[in-house]
């Protein structure tokens, strides 16, 4: 699921991506198009505004690439614009959400719903797969935005923690400590629903 | 959770603590029912997040996103050492247009825009560079002042659409540093 490159291979298509090789951009696009957009829209909730940001990674990708310095991982680098375009997001919709608070709205009112399907679930999975999916997406969308992020950066960036660290700008502990929050509202919640799932089945049962 | 080995525990559990660290962790978790069951919970919900699909935009839409980013790609590769001299004459059309038209007119002419701010920056900056430096003499000379120069602009002007003007001025901004580069050594 996360990009599963041949390092050689990445590194020539970067090389060649810096000059204006659009064969090589192309690569690129493929290889990272699936990763970046699922962090972004789980991350925001949002698949339109996903979609928006994914062209603006993309732009930034092809404006910046000059710059991008061949000692760091290039996975963590288009990671961090991604991050850095959820920052904006967030902050812009911290500050709607404070004006939202003076009128008397929640804060949450605006958490958002389950994305809907992915495309790449094989037709043919079984129905309890299927359910297995459909909580794990509903428990994610009810974590804090900050814990979505993490979790979802982590899952499709496949960075190491220390990684996550580095590009969010965040001290290590801090991410460690909203990742392990996150991960066990995640286990307790999937619990819950699949102890309620069961509830529901068993007098059909019999 | 008394032991406060939380944030070592999911290292441990994601695979990225250390090995000293981790074999005392382990030898710790022999001893602590609290500590192992924490990890158990970690490690369950680290595979659960393994579960986690990908999402995709819908084809359409990925393909305008890829459309609307590969058609920049030209705009900014590297520079070259002969960018000066393959942009000197769009350099002088720049400063020509600057003069004639002014920027609130390009600026105008260049909205709506993700670049709007950026090519507004670079434009001050490059004609102001190009104009004081005198490296685009030749070529304004050329141009004059007065009816000459305004002519001369659109003539220029009514040859270049909007589209390739906007990638004209993104290779500028570009070349700004390189021509700054070569001005100062
Ligand atoms: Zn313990």
């Amino acid at each position: 699921m996360p990009p599963q490159i041949d390092p050689e291979n990445l590194a020539a298509w970067v090389a060649r991506c810096r000059d204006g090789d659009s064969a090589a951009f192309e690569l690129l696009f493929e290889a990272f198009r699936g990763p970046l957009y699922s962090y972004l829209a789980r991350t925001t909730g949002d698949r339109h505004l996903a979609e928006d940001l994914l062209q603006d990674v993309f732009l930034r990708l092809i404006e910046n690439i000059g710059r991008y310095e061949e000692s760091g991982r290039f996975e963590a680098w288009i990671f961090r614009i991604a991050a850095n375009r959820v920052r904006d997001w967030a902050r812009r919709r911290t500050s709607s959400e404070w004006v939202g608070s003076m009128t008397g709205r929640s804060e949450d009112s605006d958490e958002p719903g389950v994305l809907d399907r992915s495309v790449d679930q094989p037709p043919d999975e079984g129905l309890v797969r299927r359910e297995e999916v459909a909580r794990l997406e509903t428990a994610m969308s009810h974590l804090e935005r900050e814990e979505r992020e993490v979790l979802a950066l982590r899952h499709y960036s496949e960075l190491s923690f220390r990684e996550i660290a580095e590009i969010s700008g965040c001290p290590l502990g801090t991410v460690l400590a909203r990742s392990h929050r996150a991960l066990l509202k995640l286990r307790h919640e999937l619990e819950a629903a699949e102890k309620e799932s069961e509830k529901k089945k068993s007098p059909r049962k019999k | 959770m008394g032991c406060e080995n939380s944030e070592n525990l999911l290292l441990l559990a994601a695979g990225e603590l250390e090995s000293p660290q981790a074999a005392a962790l382990r030898a710790h978790l022999a001893a602590c029912p609290a500590c192992a069951a924490e990890l158990e919970e970690l490690r369950s919900g680290l595979a659960a997040l393994s579960r986690l699909s990908e999402l995709r935009p819908a084809p359409a839409v990925e393909r305008k996103i890829y459309a609307a980013t590969a058609g920049r790609l030209h705009r900014y590769r590297l520079i070259r050492p002969n960018f000066v001299r393959r942009y000197r004459s769009a350099l002088a059309v720049a400063a020509a247009l600057a003069v004639v038209f002014g920027w609130s007119i390009m600026a105008d002419l260049l909205r709506p825009g993700p670049d709007a701010a950026a090519l507004r920056q670079m434009w001050t900056a490059t004609t102001a560079n190009v104009i004081d430096s005198g490296v685009m003499s030749d070529e304004l000379a050329d141009l004059n002042a007065g009816d000459a120069w305004s002519q001369a602009g659109h003539q220029v002007f009514s040859g270049i659409n909007k589209a390739d003007l906007t990638g004209e001025l993104l290779d500028l901004r570009d070349g700004v540093g390189q021509i700054e580069d070569e001005l100062g050594g």
